[in-house]
């Protein structure tokens, strides 16, 4: 296949007052395949401090951090985009875990079709369909179960 | 119910970039990845989206020439745990977002009528057939289905019994009671009945939540807007079906050395 360049990726994660779920976020993008050029965080004006989580993983990720005063997902997103170096830019949520192979397998199919301008990835549930509600939900298919440690790759 | 595709029961591959309204297949940004250029091309997300803003911009890729993608490899694991106040305000806000885009997304000035297709087999993608559009001052979006039949019925007996109309009053309750049936009959597990109520109760709040929800979006869009409900048919999730299919097959060999 004909590729002229590598494509740069970007990780861009939105992130409100709850530093201790980016910190699970930011362990499974540790050691992926494929490691992202870029991990940026956007803290969509948190009243709680991310520092002792930044400074845990800026030496184990290409770290990068913004604050967006603007509330709202979609003006983060958009600083994302903004702030972002990355060709691809790949959007988690602070609340989720990525894979080991998480990032190799988003990125493929762009390199498989210039044409191709977004790509989903699966979102699966952690392994706990306790309570009624949460069984309701994986009756109706609105959480699908998955491996609460993350799955091999 | 606007349908996201990671739980519709596709196959890897490309997606259908056509929608039915803004009925379309979409990616939720939990796990979502975008070339530039195309981010760039369709001006990013719409910071008017109360929710939803991922299938706009999933809309607006399609449009713009761009393929849709699926990747069910791809997996990230999600901690969000569901109360029944936390399923009841989502799906809340999902209603009063929706009417949003079906504004921004093929609205007319038509009153268009949607309802679940009766077999996995027939309609268009998504399940889901568009089956009267009338011209009308307004925009409208209908979902007909049992929920809003056994709803209107029961509107309809009180203003037949306090209109006097007893004879008309008895056959609106009669048909809402059919409806009723109709939405939680086809789910009631015999051999558990507690549980068979609970979750019809559940659902019944989501559904309402929902519909709510987009009937209150609706006013602030100025447009009639009636939400789908979740689907009726006995353990059948909502299911979509890809309208084409994976046409490059890609070997793990072939990509690896891309990067």
């Amino acid at each position: 296949m004909n590729r002229p360049h590598r494509l740069r990726v970007s990780v861009v994660v939105v992130t409100k007052d709850r530093p201790e779920m980016l910190a699970g976020l930011l362990a499974s993008l540790v050691g992926q395949s494929l490691e992202p050029d870029e991990v940026l965080v956007v803290d969509n004006n948190s009243t709680r401090s991310y520092l002792p989580v930044f400074e845990e993983y800026r030496p184990r990720l290409p770290l990068r951090t913004v604050v967006e005063r603007v509330p709202g997902i979609p003006a983060a997103r958009n600083r994302g985009i903004a702030e972002a170096t990355g060709d691809l830019i790949l959007f988690i949520d602070d609340d989720c875990r990525a894979e080991p192979g998480w990032v190799e397998r988003m990125v493929r199919p762009f390199y498989l079709n210039p044409h191709i301008g977004a790509v989903g990835g699966e979102i699966l549930s952690e392994t706990r369909a306790g309570g009624l509600v949460e069984q309701f939900c994986v009756e109706e298919t609105l959480m699908r179960m998955g491996r609460s440690d993350g799955g091999a790759a | 119910m606007i349908i996201d595709i990671t739980k519709c029961g596709y196959q890897r591959g490309y997606l259908p970039r056509q929608g039915i309204g803004a009925f379309h297949a979409f990616f939720p940004t939990a796990n979502a990845a975008f070339r530039r250029q195309a981010l760039q091309a369709v001006g990013g997300f719409d910071s008017r989206c109360a929710t939803g803003e991922d299938i706009d911009l999933c809309i607006r890729i399609a449009q713009a020439d761009y393929e849709l993608w699926f990747e069910p490899t791809a997996r990230v694991t999600h901690f969000h745990r569901y109360t029944l106040r936390g399923l009841a305000r989502q799906w809340f806000q999902y209603g009063y977002g929706h009417a949003y885009l079906f504004r921004k997304h093929g609205a007319k000035h038509r009153v268009e009528l949607y309802r679940y297709d009766r077999s996995e087999t027939d309609g268009g993608p998504f399940g889901i057939s568009r089956v009267l559009s009338i011209p009308f001052p307004i925009p409208g979006m209908i979902f007909l289905s049992s929920y809003h039949a056994l709803h209107l019925g029961v509107i309809a007996a009180l203003v037949a019994f306090g209109a006097g109309a007893h004879v008309v009053g008895w056959s609106a309750l009669a048909a809402a009671l059919l409806f009723a049936a109709r939405y939680f009959g086809p789910r009631f597990n015999t051999g558990s009945p507690r549980r068979s109520l609970a979750l019809a109760g559940i659902r019944y709040l989501a559904d309402s939540a929902y519909v709510v929800g987009g009937v209150m979006g609706g006013i602030t869009q100025r447009m009639i807007f009636l939400e789908a409900t979740f689907r009726t048919r006995r353990g059948a999730p909502p299911r979509a079906r890809a309208g084409r299919a994976p046409v490059e097959p890609l070997s793990i060999g072939e990509a690896s050395d891309a990067t």
